[in-house]
């Protein structure tokens, strides 16, 4: 009996694997697209429109993923300032990202003061990009998840000026933005990073009606932000990456963990001392940028606050702001009247404008 | 490792043949048990009739989480759900074997279909030594094999101006092969009778073998010519080696008898 129940458990494991080929769904099962665009492109902050109408279709477009399954707006979604609503997004294969899909918002410095339209070639320099600030560059950096092997998984540059000039919306759209429809790779990486660098968020309440504009709730938390729990010491709301420069360094271990799986700085430089250590998110948009954190480990607000309350960690690089008297770790003891307030004054930087503008938006409509 | 069904059947059938010679003639004089070899809870008790004894260890971190909120969010790493330790009580050692498996398929509205099969398989051998009554640390030798496939089918249709239709089908198959071996420890402990807990920590070199196939098919349809198929593969291939170390972050509810 108990052979049995062996030879069917290999029997099982044979079939494992040989694999379980998927059905193809039939073809008039799949939803058909069409691409929605305005007879005249938008205006786009800072760059020529029809720049910035082709770097949004290519944002949206799931044909430069190597199995046309994923876009740059399958991760980065309007909605939620285009970051992710979950704690790691999926890549090309239905696999797992191994960090969290940061909102794209406010990436170019500059964007507020340029007073003409940026012309073809040019491109931004941005303090720093991704969780460990591995890129500073826009125009590499949106290209970066086009090639990650979890991601979108194209292979070569060629591969995806190929795949483009099949698409029949392309040479009018290329011709638009640069004056003839000669589809390069260099053009797609412009038209990408214009439109990435585009996205501007400067409409939310406390943009709009500024501090003394606030009610008393929102005051009150602004207060304890910039007073009693020193938050911006770390987390500036006037600079476009959102975080303090004058104070340091622009990537801190906040004390996730005594010992890191994901050493972020560190994984990528080598360098212990800056074992733990990530880049400081902008809390623009932030009551819609959740989950939180470089893994997505914190799915509300009041987990965040309830991490510093009492939940940070000791590590040797800890953030010096974050230790008591004695070089421990700090235990900031929000109190829950305080936490309110403190996400009432954060919903104020909410930008509603952003998460709904049509020029913004996906332009592949569904039928 | 050209076979790799061959090397499972032969480790799962190594497993099996322990429990099968439990069915042969037992030897009815008392033997005294010695200290459990690798995992405790074998002790210095007398047990009558038995020649061998099992170990079979399940991954519990979901239980565990679910019965206790640990603020811990370290990744576990480790594949093997279930694990099978096994000696005869004459041996100084111990075999050990472990299986993991993982299949997923989705499906979303847009079209796209993805299959995962993930199977993770290893053998070895090892020792331990007692740490007082209820601690015993293992470690030893072990052969690691895994398999991952994942396919994925994605089908976009386009209308365009004019009465137009752009489709196209992808299809991905993409393999993992890997195969090594290296070091392993343990650390069990005995919370009752024959219920142990343990977790394990491993350092090994793997070798893995990817491949990608990429298949598309392309149907474009103007509305006046005939309609044009096209058909494009892409094939890749790399090999690489690294040292893959496993954090002793799982947890194993291990049963003994």
């Amino acid at each position: 009996m108990k052979n049995n129940v062996y030879l069917a458990g290999i029997a099982c494991l044979i079939w494992v694997m040989c694999g379980v080929s998927c059905s193809k769904k039939k073809d008039a099962d799949v939803p058909r697209t069409t691409l929605d665009l305005p007879d005249i492109p938008y205006d786009y902050e800072g760059i020529l429109p029809g720049i910035g109408q082709l770097g949004r279709v290519l944002f949206y477009d799931k044909t430069l993923s190597v199995n046309n399954a994923i876009s740059c707006g399958t991760c980065h979604k309007q909605a939620f300032a285009f970051s992710d609503n979950t704690a790691l997004s999926t890549g090309f294969e239905n696999m797992k990202t191994s960090r969290n899909a940061p909102p794209i918002q406010n990436l170019a410095p500059g964007i507020f003061i340029i007073p003409f339209p940026i012309p073809p070639g040019f491109s931004f320099n941005t303090p720093l990009l991704f969780w460990d600030g591995r890129e500073s560059v826009l125009k590499t950096m949106v290209l970066r998840p086009v090639f990650n092997h979890v991601e979108m998984g194209a292979r070569t540059t060629t591969e995806i000026v190929s795949k483009l000039k099949e698409r029949p919306y392309y040479a009018n759209l290329f011709a638009q933005a640069f004056g003839d429809n000669e589809i390069t790779f260099d053009r797609v990486a412009v038209a990408l990073s214009s439109f990435t660098g585009s996205i501007t968020s400067n409409s939310s309440k406390f943009d709009l009606v500024g501090i003394n504009g606030l009610n008393t709730l929102e005051t009150q938390g602004l207060d304890l932000f910039f007073g009693k729990y020193d938050c911006g010491s770390c987390h500036s709301l006037s600079t476009p990456n959102g975080y303090s420069v004058s104070t340091g360094s622009t990537l801190l271990n906040i004390g996730l963990n005594a010992d890191y799986s994901d050493n972020g700085l560190g994984a990528l430089n080598g360098n212990p001392a800056d074992n733990g250590k990530f880049k400081i998110p902008s809390l623009r948009n932030v009551v819609l940028t959740g989950p939180y954190m470089h893994d997505g480990r914190f799915a509300s607000l009041d987990e965040v606050l309830e991490h510093y309350s009492s939940g940070i960690k000791n590590h040797p690089n800890l953030d010096d702001r974050l230790k008591d008297q004695n070089g421990n770790a700090k235990a900031m003891n929000i109190k829950q009247t305080d936490k309110n307030a403190l996400i009432a004054f954060l919903n104020s930087l909410t930008d509603n404008k952003l998460t709904t503008e049509p020029k913004f938006s996906d332009p592949f409509k569904v039928n | 490792m050209r076979n790799p069904i061959t090397i499972i059947t032969m480790a799962l059938l190594w497993s099996g043949m322990s429990f099968a010679q439990e069915t042969e003639p037992q030897i009815t004089t008392e033997q005294e048990v010695k200290v459990g070899p690798a995992i405790p809870g074998g002790g210095e008790e007398k047990k009558k009739e038995k020649k061998w004894d099992h170990y079979i260890g399940i991954q519990a971190n979901l239980l565990l989480k679910q019965i206790i909120s640990l603020d811990n969010t370290a990744e576990v790493n480790n594949p093997y759900f279930l694990k099978h330790s096994f000696s005869h009580v004459n041996m100084k050692g111990m075999f050990n074997v472990a299986f993991g498996y993982a299949y997923s398929r989705d499906e979303d509205k847009d079209g796209f279909v993805s299959n995962l099969s993930d199977l993770s398989v290893k053998t070895g051998f090892g020792f331990a030594k007692a740490l007082g009554k209820k601690f015993q640390l293992g470690y030893g030798l072990d052969v690691v094999f895994g398999s991952k496939s994942i396919q994925t089918i994605t089908i976009v249709a386009f209308d365009f101006f004019g009465g137009g239709t752009d489709s196209t089908i992808t299809t991905t198959r993409s393999s993992d092969l890997s195969y090594g071996g290296g070091l392993q420890a343990s650390f069990t402990f005995n919370i009752a009778r024959n219920v142990l807990v343990g977790t394990e920590a491993s350092y090994y070199f793997i070798f893995t073998d990817s491949k990608l196939n990429v298949e598309t098919e392309r149907y474009f349809d103007d509305g006046f010519s005939p309609v044009a198929i096209t058909t494009t593969t892409l094939n890749e291939q790399t090999k690489r080696g690294a040292l893959s170390l496993t954090l002793p972050v799982s947890i194993f509810l291990i049963f003994h008898f």
